[in-house]
């Protein structure tokens, strides 16, 4: 017989779902049915997914290396849950590395993808009282097509700080997405350091049953010509005195494109939740665009809520300013960027990460800007 | 020939709105000129125009700085080259620390003279001098430029800059506005240990009374984009005393 190869992405996809039961199954045929997200669906609307991800083919791979080897387990889901490109990493993986720190202050993970298409899943557990770091690094080969799930569980009086940097290649798509369940007094504290791709996509879906969790969901991307990175955040408030503070800041130039949407949604039983969103970004060019859409959505009568939301261009008066005193244009301009974004990095605790991770922005806007 | 010499000077902002119509000044080195003159005479646009802002353009004349036409030049170059301006209204820049930034400034323009970085601790040594005498503290230096500071602080920051950077000519902009009656002493204070024989400053102003405490060698009187008068001191009085008018009529 035959064998039929794949003649685009979407079929690609689909590949692994072959014979696939039970939600898996479902959930190939839902895929089917409605395709990958198109603008037409509002959570998708300045993320063409398909068209990024046009001609891109072949079975492709994830290289995963991790700090210290993981445990493996199976996942089960529901196939009409609302977190599409976390189904579509989840549901193409048999068996996900799991990994419940008890004596480890950081966790490395690095994730690498192959050209063609490839899926990967994680899953992180805190259990009660454990404090530690993560820091994931996520790169690819050009012409890769990649949706990965990286889900968190913090339990009660933990305390999990997460790294997130993306090298992705410029001509390679990635859909990143993470469940987080934030368990009472558990702390969970986010940075996202993106430059972009084809289309880069970082989701975050949290959910904090208040009680005295703090979430921290902060981003900072930087984005230059053809690259386009799209920070996603929505945040469930569930129970009483809840905290969340975002701040997502970003800067596109040479016609890079960015995206920011986020909606926070406070239960009614969440009275007291403490919550604020913040973005900020700065459009260095006209070539360049930037999209935000911050929502919130509030059932309860007593909390604290505010959002945020400033496009701008870079300060002229401030480079005349700095060119005044010396600073060559180039430096000024350099100088301006680094600042602006580095106020997003702020919650990166630990010296030698923040250090590295400046320096990559750094080198990244070195010439660009 | 002057340090400084402006001939014909003609200016506009943007494509089209002449503000400097003709302007002529000549600042000898080792002296003090004040530019005095009523809102929208050109003083701010005199001080752009001079340090090459962006969106200034010279439409005829030339500027001369010791003894090169400076009009086209960057302005970090001319910076350099020793011309200071303190500004007006000083520029916010979050996230950059005081210190952090005068030292990129500061050797970004002995690079350009060709002369090496200054080490660190020099450096900090160089400041902390300078600093005392601008009764500036190590925690105002460590927070980001301008950002949460006073009018006082703020003009108190740019004469410690040209107190650090050691220009070979300042052009004091509006140094007076916003300062109570002690913080304009101390910024005149620092104004005044900063003249020496072989520095040139023009000091623009809307009003007599920072001309008290920083004594000009001479008058300008600008009004429309020219110099209409010129004298010594006892043309501020004048002026105080009798207001702009006659000039801008005389325009």
């Amino acid at each position: 017989m035959a064998v039929i190869e794949p003649t685009n992405t979407l079929e690609q996809i689909l590949v692994p779902f072959k014979g696939a039961t039970g939600w898996r199954g479902d959930f190939a045929e839902r895929l089917k049915k409605d395709g990958l997200p198109t603008k037409r669906d509002e959570d998708w609307k300045w993320s063409d997914v398909t068209r990024a991800s046009k001609g891109i083919l072949g079975k492709g791979k994830v290289q995963f290396r991790s700090s210290v080897p993981p445990e493996w387990t199976e996942v089960r889901r529901a196939a009409d849950q609302d977190f599409f490109s976390n189904l579509l990493a989840y549901a193409a993986v048999q068996a996900v590395p799991f990994f419940e720190p008890k004596n480890l202050t950081v966790l490395d993970l690095d994730f690498r993808a192959l050209r063609g298409v490839s899926h990967a899943a994680a899953t992180i557990v805190a259990g009660a009282g454990v404090k530690f770091r993560v820091h994931e690094h996520y790169s690819s080969e050009e012409q890769a097509f990649s949706a990965m799930g990286v889900d968190y569980v913090v339990g009660p009086g933990s305390h999990v700080e997460r790294v997130i940097l993306i090298d992705e290649a410029p001509k390679s798509v990635l859909l990143l997405s993470s469940g987080v369940t934030l368990h009472e007094t558990g702390e969970f504290v986010q940075t996202v350091i993106s430059q972009g791709g084809k289309l880069v996509r970082h989701e975050t879906q949290l959910h904090s049953a208040g009680g005295g969790a703090k979430a921290t969901l902060n981003a900072a991307y930087l984005v230059g010509k053809g690259a386009q990175a799209d920070i996603v955040t929505r945040v469930n408030m569930a129970g009483p005195g809840g905290q969340l503070s975002q701040l997502i800041k970003g800067i596109a130039y040479g016609g890079g494109r960015g995206v920011f949407q986020g909606k926070i949604h406070v239960e009614q039983a969440a009275q007291k939740t403490d919550a604020n969103m913040t973005h900020r970004g700065m459009i260095v060019d006209e070539k360049s665009e930037i999209n935000a859409k911050p929502e919130l959505e509030i059932y309860a009568d007593d909390v604290e809520c505010a959002h945020g939301n400033a496009i701008g261009t870079l300060d002229e008066m401030a480079l005349f300013y700095m060119q005044q005193r010396g600073l060559p244009e180039a430096d000024a301009r350099r100088l301006l960027v680094e600042s602006f974004l580095d106020e997003a990095l702020a919650e990166i605790t630990h010296d030698r990460t923040a250090q590295t991770i400046r320096g990559v922005v750094a080198q990244r806007l070195k010439g660009l800007v | 020939m002057s340090m400084l010499e402006i001939k014909n000077l003609h200016a506009a902002v943007g494509d089209d709105k002449p503000i400097l119509k003709g302007l002529d000044l000549s600042v000898p080195k080792g002296e003090v000129h004040a530019i005095m003159g009523p809102n929208g005479s050109g003083k701010s646009t005199l001080s752009y125009v001079l340090t090459g802002r962006d969106g200034y353009v010279v439409t005829d004349g030339s500027i001369t700085y010791d003894g090169e036409d400076v009009a086209d030049m960057a302005p970090e170059v001319r910076a350099a080259k020793g011309l200071f301006l303190s500004f007006q209204y000083p520029v916010e820049i979050p996230g950059v620390p005081t210190l952090t930034f005068m030292k990129e400034a500061l050797n970004a323009q002995r690079r350009t003279r060709g002369e090496d970085d200054m080490s660190a601790p020099d450096f900090m040594k160089h400041v902390r001098e300078k600093a005392k005498l601008l009764n500036i503290s190590g925690d105002m230096l460590k927070r980001p430029v301008n950002v949460g500071f006073s009018g006082g602080e703020k003009k108190r920051l740019e004469i410690l800059q040209a107190a650090v950077f050691e220009p070979r000519f300042l052009i004091l902009d509006e140094t007076d506005s916003g300062l109570d009656i002690d913080a304009l002493k101390v910024v005149a204070d620092g104004v005044n240990a900063l003249r020496s024989p072989d520095r040139g400053m023009l000091v623009i102003t809307h009003y007599q009374r920072l001309l008290d405490h920083i004594a000009p060698d001479v008058v300008h009187v600008l009004s429309a984009g020219k110099i209409v008068a010129s004298g010594g001191p006892e043309l501020a009085k004048e002026l105080e005393a009798e207001g702009y008018d006659k000039y801008v009529r005389a325009a």
